[in-house]
């Protein structure tokens, strides 16, 4: 009895142990046909249309006559990698040699770590940057270098520390104000929502007041802690632009967290400035048309008051498009508009308004090669593929986001709302450290959610403690520049390393000029930290601002456009 | 023999006594193979080696190869591809030079000082650049050497004081001119227009930055960006530093030319709005209406 059932247990395991095979060969065949090039790229885009628009894509790439001369069968398999585990995920399949050919790169992980991912698992890309895209063959790009193809040259690709190109962009990323047409026409008796602050806010009053059947209110504006942000970038941040002209100290166009802090240690700026006090005025403006207790609630739930037509504005990036428009279907429609913005003529915020906003819609969605690629050619095609104008444009229609190459048109949906790259810009920046960043956040809270906490005594309480713990912060800063250092150098070692070994010819002369990249990022460090220091500590060499004229230059500019004009054979004064 | 042609031949030397190793596994030598004479291509390679001959000696691997068996045939590759280069590197001596890897270990021990001291005192800045002064002093026409002398001069910026930088540039300008296809030349006159802001004159802090742009245009197509700030600066210095409003209308212009996305164009644009109608008001004067050239229109 038990000889029979030991040999019933034998051949149950054999059973399932053959079954299990069979299971597995039949998965991996289906995975990876026989004589079939199978190419896997990862993204953490779970957002409607992404993954359609891929997989239509990677179809149309594989029936290409090209493609499929050049690389027979063709298959292009889409993993989408939930955005909360896609760091882990990403560490893993690295680490273990599993990685897929192409990787969307920049989430869930420090930058630190990103940077040594893609100096160690991934190709660099100036060899397909720098050339004509095949793709874009028969088209007006057809000689142009792709890097030129792509509407900010290339340059979300470019990794500054590893000096090289290490991704292309696939989409450009920016905000857009959503609204429900029918219910604004309704409510306001308009046909289009005005684009002036004042106007808009107007509005908003009008949209407030009215009542529906069961006397329930609507709301101007449905928004959230995660909404939040699209409305200070593109109205309340850009509003400070003209603290630039005060306290641009070392002239590169921005206002960095030690100049910032500078400008508020030497008395250059205050929180009464009105170019500082104008971000705190403007965001006390806007959130009096949110609906009550917004910092409490969550993306979902503000999308949900929209959708449920309580709420007629919501603010998001052009990536919700299709999820509002889903949400909407059937029951209403949804309308595009640019953030409203003060016009220079606005009774408060006038001076402080060029009435533009710069929002270029930074390139996005970018995808690098792995090492591990086991067809990189493959793997780079593809990648060339998307980025084509044909490619390019298809894939973001069906995404709904804008396309990267230039000359390519917006999906029908955001059309009439092109990214704009004129406009004043932020030019404050408070995040000097761990102890004043948390105080201002604190208080920036009470101010979103306080209506008694007003705008001067949060400039009151938190001026002295900026100016004062800030002094920590600063010494943190300064180590933390002095560490930064160290790691530069190490980098910058392993260049060195790599231009000894690399053969005489145009490749070596070309890892000497990358060493050089890294040899001037250790060089100025030094001289930018001690201007810093001396402007922190009210000591710029300049006795003006940093875009007035120095003492007699105006004169001088007078006297050389006289001598010129008077006398236009003279030569220039010196 | 020159500087420039011991370290060539030195570190030819270097990498040949790894493809003399390399041979001398694959022929099984156990003394030096120089004391081999036979004349098997492989022992023929490695003796052409030993007499500064890369080559000969390449041509000798790649003839050992066609009667190799298997397991030597990897070697024999590396040793001819090695050969190779070296036999190609004797005609391009720039890059020849930067193989000199005692430089670099010189220089590595004055960095490691850099990023551990604290500088503070007159002593220790001096204990520093005295590190810096002795790699380019004993290996002068090495990108080591040439690496150091910046350090040297970035230090001195950072710490001296401001009446001592008109002598720190001319000790720029005297490098240059001694060292004109430097690898940091870009960086020298960086630095260069960088004192000579800090010193009050402008103008010439403006050409020095220009100059600087042009040297860096070595590889456009491989690295970018590095300009891009120095070009936005150069075009204020010229405005507001300066005074020449033509020069600063050509710098704008090719700013927003080479970067037309970037944010800064907007500035640059009410800048020159602002020069513009400055002049308009000045031409009144000179009792003529001066049209004002557009920026990007390419009138001047």
């Amino acid at each position: 009895m038990n000889r029979v059932a030991n040999v019933f247990s034998c051949v149950v395991l054999i059973l399932a142990f053959v079954m299990s095979s069979w299971v597995i060969f039949t998965r991996r065949v289906a995975l990876a046909p026989p004589g079939v090039k199978v190419i896997r790229l990862a993204h953490w885009q779970l957002e409607p249309g992404v993954r359609d628009g891929l997989s239509i894509l990677s179809k149309e790439f594989a029936e290409l006559p090209e493609v499929r001369e050049k690389y027979g069968a063709v298959q292009v398999r889409c993993e989408a990698v939930p955005e909360s585990v896609f760091g882990p995920w990403v560490s893993t399949t690295l680490v273990s040699g599993e990685a897929p050919d192409l990787m969307e790169i920049g989430l869930g992980l420090p930058w630190p770590t990103w940077l040594s991912y893609q100096q160690r698992y991934f190709l660099p890309m100036s060899g397909i940057l720098n050339a004509p895209n095949p793709f874009n063959l028969g088209t007006d790009l057809e000689h142009v270098a792709l890097r030129d193809t792509l509407s900010d040259g290339g340059r979300s690709g470019y990794v500054e520390e590893l000096q090289d190109y290490y991704r292309i962009p696939l989409a450009r990323i920016t905000g857009r104000v959503f609204y429900n047409k029918s219910l604004f026409e309704r409510l306001t008796g308009m046909s289009r929502p005005p684009s002036e602050w004042r106007e808009f806010l107007a509005v908003c009053k009008r949209i407030e007041q009215v009542r529906d059947g069961q006397n329930r209110y609507y709301v101007p504006i449905a928004s959230s802690r995660y909404h939040m942000f699209a409305w200070l970038g593109m109205v309340a941040d850009p509003i400070t632009w003209r603290a630039l002209f005060k306290a641009d100290f070392n002239r590169d166009g921005t206002v960095g967290n030690d100049e910032t802090y500078a400008a508020f240690r030497s008395g250059v700026l205050t929180m009464r400035s009105p170019e500082v006090r104008a971000k705190f005025d403007i965001v006390r403006e806007l959130i009096a048309n949110f609906q009550t207790g917004f910092v409490g609630v969550g993306r979902d739930e503000a999308v949900m008051l929209f959708a449920q037509q309580r709420a007629v504005f919501i603010a998001t990036g052009v990536y919700d498009a299709l999820a509002l428009k889903a949400q909407a279907a059937g029951q209403f429609e949804v309308g595009v508009m640019r953030f409203p913005f003060p016009s220079s003529t606005d009774p408060v915020f006038g001076a402080l308004s060029t009435g533009e906003v710069f929002d270029p819609a930074n390139a996005g969605f970018t995808f690098g090669v792995t090492r591990f690629s086991k067809h990189p050619e493959l793997a780079k095609d593809f990648l060339r593929f998307l980025a084509s104008k044909r490619g390019n444009e298809r894939l973001n229609h069906e995404i709904g986001w804008i396309p990267v190459v230039t000359g390519t048109s917006l999906p029908r949906m955001l059309q009439g709302f092109e990214p704009m790259s004129r406009g004043q810009w932020s030019c404050l920046n408070f995040e000097l450290g761990g102890q004043t960043w948390i105080r201002f956040q604190q208080l920036f809270a009470l101010l979103q959610t306080d209506q008694r906490y007003t705008v001067d005594r949060f400039a009151d309480e938190f001026q002295p403690y900026f100016t004062q713990q800030g002094e920590t912060d600063w010494a943190d800063a300064i180590r933390d520049w002095q560490r930064r250092l160290r790691n530069d150098e190490l980098l910058a070692s392993s260049y060195r390393v790599e231009a000894l070994l690399t053969p005489p010819g145009e490749a070596n002369r070309i890892a000497w000029q990358k060493y050089r990249g890294f040899v001037a990022r250790l060089t100025w460090p030094q001289i930018r930290q001690q201007a810093s220091v001396q402007a922190v500590d009210g000591k710029t060499d300049r006795p003006v601002g940093p875009y007035e004229y120095l003492p007699g230059v105006l004169e001088h500019a007078r006297e050389l456009f006289k001598s010129r004009n008077l006398h236009p054979e003279a030569p220039a004064a010196p | 023999m020159t500087d420039e042609g011991h370290f060539t031949m030195r570190s030819r030397g270097r990498g040949a006594s790894k493809i003399v190793l390399a041979a001398s596994i694959l022929v099984g030598c156990d003394k030096s193979p120089a004391d081999n004479t036979s004349t098997p291509p492989a022992r023929e390679g490695v003796s052409k080696l030993q007499m500064q001959d890369p080559m000969r000696a390449g041509r000798a691997f790649g003839r050992a190869q066609l009667t190799a068996d298997d397991s030597e045939l990897e070697i024999l590759r590396y040793a001819e591809n090695l050969s190779k280069q070296y036999a190609d590197g004797s005609e391009w001596r720039p890059e020849a030079k930067a193989l000199d890897i005692r430089a670099f270990e010189e220089l590595a021990a004055g960095r490691k000082l850099a990023l551990t001291g604290t500088f503070t005192d007159a002593a220790s800045v001096a204990g520093l650049q005295q590190k810096y002064e002795a790699v380019y002093a004993r290996f002068p026409n090495t990108i080591a050497g040439e690496e150091a002398f910046l350090y040297h001069i970035a230090l001195a910026i950072a710490t001296l004081p401001g009446d001592r930088l008109e002598q720190i540039r001319r000790e720029v300008a005297s490098y240059l001119s001694s060292h004109p296809t430097s690898l940091f030349t870009p960086e020298l006159l960086g630095l260069a227009a960088y004192m000579a802001g800090k010193s009050g004159d402008h103008r010439r802090a403006v050409e020095l930055t220009l100059a600087a742009i042009e040297a860096n245009s070595v590889s456009p197509r491989e690295l970018q960006h590095g300009d891009q700030l120095l070009l936005f600066q150069a075009g204020l210095a010229a405005q507001f530093d300066v005074g020449d409003f033509d020069l600063a209308r050509q710098l704008y212009a090719r700013y927003i030319k080479t970067y037309p996305t970037d944010q800064r164009c907007f500035l640059l644009e009410q800048l020159v709005n602002d020069m513009n109608s400055r002049e308009r008001e000045w031409s009144k004067d000179v009792g003529q209406s001066t049209a004002s050239p557009k920026i990007g229109s390419g009138e001047k």
